[in-house]
């Protein structure tokens, strides 16, 4: 790997203070690299950490949070000086779509206007140039030009997701970050709205990093998935790899809860709940949920290691097994017998 | 590892989180850790000490003369005489117990009616919030002074006269205020379930309702107590008061009267004054607490650009293997 | 046996024309959230309510178990005619009919320990003869519920347990008092995914094992087509196909149905139906209806009847349980004549505007 990355995420710590309670270490070390063009997926249930993961990759942590590894965006560490790195790169180079967005309008304000403050304090536009673009952007995201007077109260919900991605589109980024974007629309819609995000990152060749609970969606959209358990990356590789071979029981049982349209097996839950991280935990974090836990689990903290082409996991049952698909790309009988165990 | 059967694992046994949830204890909880709230607090629990042990406190009995008027303040008498040649501090003590008593009557009535009204018309709404609307209109637009002036011409003024009529106005307010949140709390799914289930209203209200509703009244009556506390000391300054009993208001009034400032004797105005000044300072200290705390909104937002701080991966593994040896190799077993 | 029959049910709101409206006479708007919705829930039954949010599912669960007044139907329960029937006299059937909402972290009050708020509805219907008879139902009701040991559970407040033990607890206390119908309202729509199964497993227990008939409302097809028996898909207060979950999956007659089919993620990528394509548009408001079949202005195979006539649920195929679809261009069954058709076409759409 001798090209740079586009991003390029090392040891990224995350701990939360509250009043007097214990730090809560929402990140724990995550790593990982997202290349031009390329569509990242970050895969976890609630309290993963993959939220806080991207909200430290754009600077918008609170003052109670501490942050520690290094952010590298085309080689600048934009930890390295806290806001002040943060602040000549956010929105230019690095845009988010937030949860909720559809809430993230100011109601009082109409929603060009809205779009166009940003493109003028951020683009450098002129009010009148800034104006244009907002409409044009407001087009190119499937809402008609006169619309763009209308106030946030008059859009729909998908209409104003749209409008928050091309709020987050304004100053011409080359990765786009969407938190949950669809989490809160209706089937159809949310299908509208990520295959906007699809075309988009196509036409515009940005970076995509998709941070959704959602695995066939991600599965849809993305290339490289990260699945996410408490904090930590669990495994790392292709949807094709990952649909094939697993190579870490969560990831596993994540496919098997999520019920498939076609049929086939029922879904089934994973029981018990994830581990409170006010807490250094010693050993495997997903341990007391893992059906195919051994001792080694309880006293050492797996590594994320290779274990194929490109494809990464954290657990010791991977040293046993002799990884398959090393050469190359899984075969049929990996696609085929992968899931079974 | 793990059994056929899906024995899901218990949240771990928190001493502090097995106390139940009541608003009313995170209430408290937030005015403790409020400094603002906690002088307001102890300000007043003195002031109420005072008020009650007002006999055993006060160096003289308050109506008995012991010197010459507007004596100026000695050894013996720290804050001097008033035109009776009454000791103004056992007066002031015995007229804040006075105060005191008026203003949390009238606002126990308040409160009461209020809160009674306010629930009744948030929860039931249609026809019945409609009436008690207008009834809550009607008394809200009758002017405090006429209806005092009026009282006391046809029944004389009393202690009793002034508690009810103040309390007959404040409750207005009190009632707009919960009626507003009763509406909130009524759309909230466990009391739409406890409907669903076919608890009677008078259930769903007692059990469920009134609980959540608690920390707003908390906070309504101990800003209708610095109003009540005020008013009576106007009424009284104004000459509606009981005549018989000494107030913080019938001091200033007399002080007023019998030309207190011409003579000088500024230990006969400035004092009682003062006391109102504090207690309604008090009160506003611990209502706008209280109030604070019920309101999440009015804390700072999560999403600001502010800057966060940065720790060093040597700090960050000294950090783990300090919390690692801590709790005592962190139990994984025990996930929440 | 059929537990629950809803026929025409028709549940309408009044919104306001505001001053401007009084004074240049418009009418009041009216919000038709459920238009004409027919349909049945039997024992040991699992029916899945599919739509969108706007399609009239939850007004129309809220409706059949009278926590609303509907406008216009019929709802019978156990046989009973309950359309008509007054608050103070649905309160003994209210043991029958219970419901489980969507928000598990909202659903339990607070304040009250687990075993307090499963207990309550014992409390308020007098059943159980004594605290301890009343304890031991709690206690079985947790342990039916998978939260072993109940002891334990029901000690805990509702913010020590996560969110699919909540919803469980929720379940639990509406088993107390040992219903018939059990209506749940996107049961699992706010859990992880981790623990969703786990939440319809148990639900799929009690319907198919203990007897109960579910009516459960959902957004997910995926969801209905793994638990549901049978499917009903809803758009804009109507029913627009009906069916076993099976057939309605494998072979889908009404346009919404695929189209829902279509944008719903597959677990093998690249599996997608033929002829796959994202519906545009969006639902429209239920205060103005469109003319004529309401699907017709985002609907890909609409014609030019379709804009006249407004299509009723016809047979498509026959069976124990017929496969109903509102499509014109949906074929019709062997034996359905057409006069069958234009008379229902006209009985299910009394004073379309």
């Amino acid at each position: 790997m001798t090209l740079t990355h586009l991003l390029e995420v090392e040891d990224l710590n995350v701990w939360f203070s509250g009043h007097g309670a214990a730090e809560v270490h929402a990140v724990r070390g995550v790593s990982f690299t997202l290349d031009r063009q390329e569509k990242l997926g970050l895969v976890g249930e609630s309290g993963c950490g993959k939220t806080t993961t991207i909200l430290a990759l754009m600077g918008l942590l609170p003052s109670n949070a501490t942050v520690s590894g290094r952010i590298l965006l085309n080689g600048t560490d934009l930890l390295s000086g806290g806001d002040r790195t943060f602040q000549p790169h956010r929105w230019t180079d690095l845009a988010m779509v937030f949860q909720g967005a559809m809430n993230a309008f100011n109601p009082v304000l109409r929603v060009g206007r809205q779009i166009a403050d940003a493109i003028h304090i951020r683009g450098g536009l002129k009010r009148g140039a800034a104006t244009a673009r907002a409409t044009d952007l407001l087009e190119m995201v499937g809402i008609p030009r006169q619309r763009a007077g209308d106030y946030p109260h008059q859009f729909s919900g998908g209409m104003k997701q749209r409008a928050a991605i091309a709020l987050a589109l304004a100053c011409s980024p080359d990765i786009l970050l969407a938190d949950e974007p669809t989490t809160a629309l209706d089937v159809i819609v949310q299908a509208q709205v990520i295959e906007l995000l699809e075309r988009l990152c196509d036409e515009q060749g940005l970076a995509l990093v998709l941070v959704s609970h959602d695995l066939p969606l991600v599965a849809q959209v993305c290339e490289r998935i990260n699945v996410m358990y408490a904090g930590r990356v669990a495994e790392s590789g292709l949807v094709t790899q990952l649909q094939g071979h697993t190579a870490h029981p969560y990831t596993e049982l994540l496919f098997a809860a999520t019920p498939d349209i076609e049929g086939g097996e029922p879904p089934a839950s994973i029981p018990g709940v994830p581990p409170r991280l006010d807490q250094e935990v010693v050993g495997c974090s997903f341990r007391p949920r893992c059906p195919s836990a051994i001792d080694r689990c309880a006293s050492e903290e797996p590594e994320l290691k290779r274990v194929g082409s490109g494809q990464l996991a954290a657990c010791h049952l991977n040293d046993l097994r002799p990884p398959a698909g090393l050469a190359g790309t899984p075969t049929d009988t990996d696609r085929a017998g992968g899931r079974a165990r | 590892m793990l059994s056929a059967q899906p024995a899901l694992p218990v949240a771990e046994q928190d001493a502090a989180a097995d106390l139940s949830p009541s608003p009313l204890r995170e209430l408290w909880g937030s005015v403790r850790g409020s400094p603002s709230g906690m002088t307001g607090l102890i300000v007043l629990v003195i002031l109420i000490l005072l008020a009650i042990a007002a006999p055993l406190v006060a160096p003289y009995p308050p109506n008995t003369q012991v010197g010459a008027p507007f004596s100026p303040p000695s050894v013996h008498h720290l804050l001097g005489l008033d035109d009776g040649g009454y000791d103004v501090l056992s007066l002031l003590i015995y007229g804040l117990r006075v105060s005191l008593l008026v203003g949390f009557a009238a606002t126990f009535i308040a409160s009461v009616v209020g809160t009674l009204i306010g629930v009744v018309a948030g929860y039931f709404g249609g026809l019945v919030d409609s009436i008690l609307m207008r009834i809550t209109d009607y008394f809200l637009v009758v002017p405090l002074l006429p209806l005092m002036i009026v009282v006391a011409d046809l029944w004389g003024s009393s202690l009793v006269h002034i508690i009810v009529v103040i309390g007959a106005l404040s409750w207005t307010m009190t009632a707009i205020v919960i009626r507003a949140q009763a509406r909130t709390l009524r759309e909230r799914v466990f009391i739409r379930r406890s409907q669903a289930l076919g608890a009677s209203d008078v259930r769903v209200i007692t059990r469920h309702l009134l609980p959540q509703v608690m920390p707003l009244v908390v906070a309504n009556t101990v800003l209708n107590i610095s109003y009540a506390i005020f008013t009576e000391t106007a009424l009284s300054f104004l000459g509606l008061g009981d005549p018989v009993q000494v107030s913080l208001g019938t001091m200033i009034e007399h002080a007023f009267l019998r030309a207190a400032i011409s003579a000088g004797a500024w230990w006969a105005v400035i004092p009682p004054g003062a006391l109102v000044a504090i207690i309604v300072v008090a009160c506003s200290l611990l209502g706008r607490t209280i109030e604070d705390s019920l309101n999440p909104r009015l804390r700072t937002a999560y999403l600001s650009v502010r800057s966060f701080r940065m720790r060093s991966a040597e700090q960050a593994r000294a950090r783990a293997r300090q919390a690692r040896t801590q709790s005592g190799g962190g139990d994984v077993d025990s996930p929440s | 046996m059929t537990l629950l029959e809803v026929r025409g049910l028709h549940k309408h709101y009044q919104g306001s024309r505001g001053v401007t409206g009084f004074l240049t006479r418009r009418p009041a708007p009216v919000v038709r959230a459920v238009d004409g919705v027919s349909f049945s829930v039997a024992r040991h039954e699992m029916l899945a309510l599919v739509g969108e949010s706007g399609c009239g599912k939850t007004t129309t669960a809220q409706t059949v178990l009278r926590l609303l007044s509907p406008s216009a139907g019929g709802i019978s329960f156990r046989g009973e005619d309950i359309t008509e029937l007054g608050q103070h006299q649905l309160r003994p059937l209210r043991q029958s009919m219970q419901i489980v909402y969507q928000d598990p972290y909202e659903a339990l009050d607070p304040r009250y320990r687990v075993g307090q708020t499963v207990g309550e509805p014992l409390q308020i219907h007098g059943i159980g003869a004594s605290k301890q008879a009343r304890n031991e139902i709690v206690m079985r009701a947790l342990e039916r519920v998978e939260l072993s040991p109940a002891s334990l559970y029901g000690g805990r407040f509702p913010h020590q347990l996560s969110g699919g033990q909540r919803q469980r607890a929720a379940i639990a206390a509406a088993l107390v008092v040992s219903p018939e119908l059990l209506v749940a309202d996107e049961p699992v729509s706010m859990l992880d995914v981790s623990m969703r199964a786990g939440v319809m497993n148990l639900l799929g227990r009690l319907c198919h094992d203990d007897g109960m008939g579910v009516l459960m409302i959902t957004h997910d097809l995926a969801l209905a087509a793994n638990f549901a028996d049978r499917i009903a898909v809803m758009y804009l207060g109507r029913l627009v196909e009906t069916g076993t979950a099976r057939e309605v999956l494998a072979s889908p007659q009404h346009p919404y149905t695929r189209a829902l089919l279509d944008v719903t993620p597959r677990h093998r990528v690249g599996n997608k139906r033929l002829g796959a394509q994202i519906l545009g548009g969006e639902v429209p408001n239920a205060a103005a209806i469109p003319a004529g079949c309401r699907f017709r202005p985002r609907c890909p195979i609409a014609q030019e009847q379709c804009a006249v006539i407004d299509p009723a649920l016809h047979v498509v195929a026959a069976g124990p349980v017929p496969h109903e679809a509102a499509c014109l261009l949906a074929p019709t069954a062997a034996g359905a004549s057409a006069d069958d058709q234009e008379a229902s076409a006209r009985t299910d759409s009394p004073g379309r505007g």
